[in-house]
């Protein structure tokens, strides 16, 4: 289902150079180098306090790097000028793990707030935006209720409404298929590969999800140590017969001569 | 005589003690000078206006004029022993508006406020939601911490100011219907002692007071981590802090005002 048209793979939208980062003694990122590509899904993997949701972070200057620089579009984004940070943010969407929706609002709210915080747009053209994003994530007639309301599978699609809202150029899931079930699994990765081709988006996945990630993934980069031991297309990785890499992917219960071919 | 390991936890507190304080302030100015940058959030000050006085209120009213009350009856007895029932008014409404008023008000809005704000940033910390704030390029502080404060800033000096008069109108009752003391001798006295600058000193804790449990409910739950349980502490410790600082802090000022 991952599609293989994959529009000017040369163009870097995101790259990576020699980042490190502390959090007191421990070492968390030891030298990330890597570029993601523009237009196309790339997923990071790696097990579970390898480092990847504080790469991300990275990305989106909410944690800024002991060493190193990240370029986003090509500007160098580790000292800027907060103020500067927040147009480049604005570049951005991202669906975190638990969704993050405001419980203080309800579902439309939710979604309309990107929409109230940055546009000018009057109250009936929130609504008619709202609408249309709610049919396009097929949640007509859930707008009036409460994030709690909703079952795990909706909230991920709600959060996917809100962070699309203002069109952005990327698209970050943090873990979206943790603490689903396979079916709904299968509906997020439908989400997350309609989305990207509906709307071209950079498409950003942090996983653990190695059935997931080789169903949707374009490129796939691995976290091992604080450093990316491998990236590349699902088969070159699935080839670089890397010891953790093949641990990874067999101890999650895939077969690698399934995804071998 | 003191052991080196309990010394070294003791200093080791003491600097902590030190860095959370300065953290405080620092989000304090921050949240302040959040407060002019656009977009003004009104909506959001007036939902903290209505949450901190509408929600305090009655409690607030029921506590002021039971304290009235009780005081009155207390010192009507107290002062009885020597002759001096007249002076029931003039001490009460002395200790009402440079101590009792202001104190008491900011440990209600403590109790009842502080904790829930401590609660509710808690929870928007640990569920991502200011993470989620930030990546949508907005800035928490201003959304979130800047309207609590500016709120806390104008609400508990009219609360205290509600606590105060009913506790007064309660010890007149007291003193004068229930005990008998001439009522020109009670409001006259009152008028003989209390001055403005008594108020004045209220109003200035009050204020003071209305800070620091809005930045230190912020803080605590700005800072929570480690899920539910993190949360549950988060809370706790803004409630004991505000506790604390409102009374060293009611000493400080009033050791500088006298």
């Amino acid at each position: 289902m991952r599609s293989d048209q994959s529009p000017d793979t040369s163009a870097v939208a995101i790259r990576v150079t020699n980042v490190h980062k502390s959090f007191g003694e421990h070492a968390v990122l030891r030298g990330i180098e890597l570029t993601i590509n523009r237009g196309q899904i790339t997923t990071v993997i790696g097990g579970s306090g390898s480092g990847k949701t504080v790469l991300i972070k990275h990305m989106i200057g909410l944690i800024k790097p002991d060493e190193g620089s990240i370029e986003v579009d090509g500007e160098n984004i580790v000292n800027m000028p907060e103020h500067d940070i927040i147009r480049v943010r604005r570049k951005f969407g991202m669906l975190f793990q638990h969704s993050a929706l405001f419980d203080s609002m309800t579902v439309e709210e939710n979604i309309a707030f990107p929409l109230y915080e940055h546009t000018d747009y009057n109250r009936a053209q929130v609504r008619d935006l709202v609408q249309e994003k709610l049919e396009m994530l097929h949640l007509t007639g859930e707008g009036e209720k409460w994030p709690a309301e909703l079952s795990g599978g909706m909230r991920k699609r709600v959060a996917l409404a809100r962070a699309i809202m203002l069109n952005p150029e990327f698209l970050i899931y943090d873990e979206p298929t943790t603490g689903l079930d396979p079916v709904l699994c299968s509906q997020v990765d439908d989400m997350i590969v309609t989305t990207q081709e509906q709307l071209g988006i950079t498409t950003i996945v942090i996983s653990h999800d190695m059935a997931s990630t080789f169903r949707i993934a374009h490129q796939v980069a691995m976290i091992f140590d604080g450093q990316i031991l491998v990236s590349g297309t699902p088969e070159s990785v699935v080839a670089s017969n890397l010891q953790p890499v093949e641990q990874f992917i067999t101890t999650s219960g895939v077969r690698l001569e399934a995804i071998r071919g | 005589m003191l052991s080196a390991p309990l010394l070294d936890r003791v200093g080791h507190r003491g600097i902590t003690l030190i860095h959370e304080v300065g953290a405080m302030v620092l989000l304090f100015v921050r949240a302040l000078r959040a407060l002019f940058a656009r977009p003004v959030r009104w909506r959001l000050f007036v939902q903290q206006l209505e949450f901190i006085g509408g929600g305090s209120l009655f409690i607030v009213l029921l506590t002021g004029s039971f304290t009235g009350l009780v005081l009155a009856l207390q010192l009507v007895d107290g002062f009885s022993r020597f002759q001096a029932e007249g002076l029931t008014g003039a001490t009460m409404s002395l200790a009402l508006c440079r101590e009792m008023g202001p104190v008491l008000t900011g440990l209600i809005v403590t109790g009842r406020v502080g904790s829930a704000m401590a609660t509710e940033l808690g929870t928007m910390r640990v569920t991502e939601q200011i993470d989620a704030l930030k990546t949508m390029a907005v800035d928490p502080i201003q959304y979130l911490v800047s309207p609590r404060i500016l709120a806390g800033l104008f609400m508990v000096p009219v609360l205290t100011l509600f606590f105060t008069m009913v506790a007064l109108i309660g010890a007149e009752y007291v003193t004068v219907e229930l005990m008998g003391v001439d009522r020109g001798l009670y409001e006259g006295n009152i008028r003989n002692v209390l001055m403005a600058k008594d108020i004045y000193i209220g109003v200035v804790k009050s204020v003071v007071f209305g800070i620091t449990i809005t930045t230190v409910a912020c803080y605590k739950g700005y800072h929570a981590f480690g899920g539910a349980r993190g949360v549950g502490n988060a809370t706790t410790q803004s409630v004991v802090f505000s506790f604390i600082s409102i009374f060293i802090l009611d000493y400080v000022i009033t050791a500088i005002w006298l």
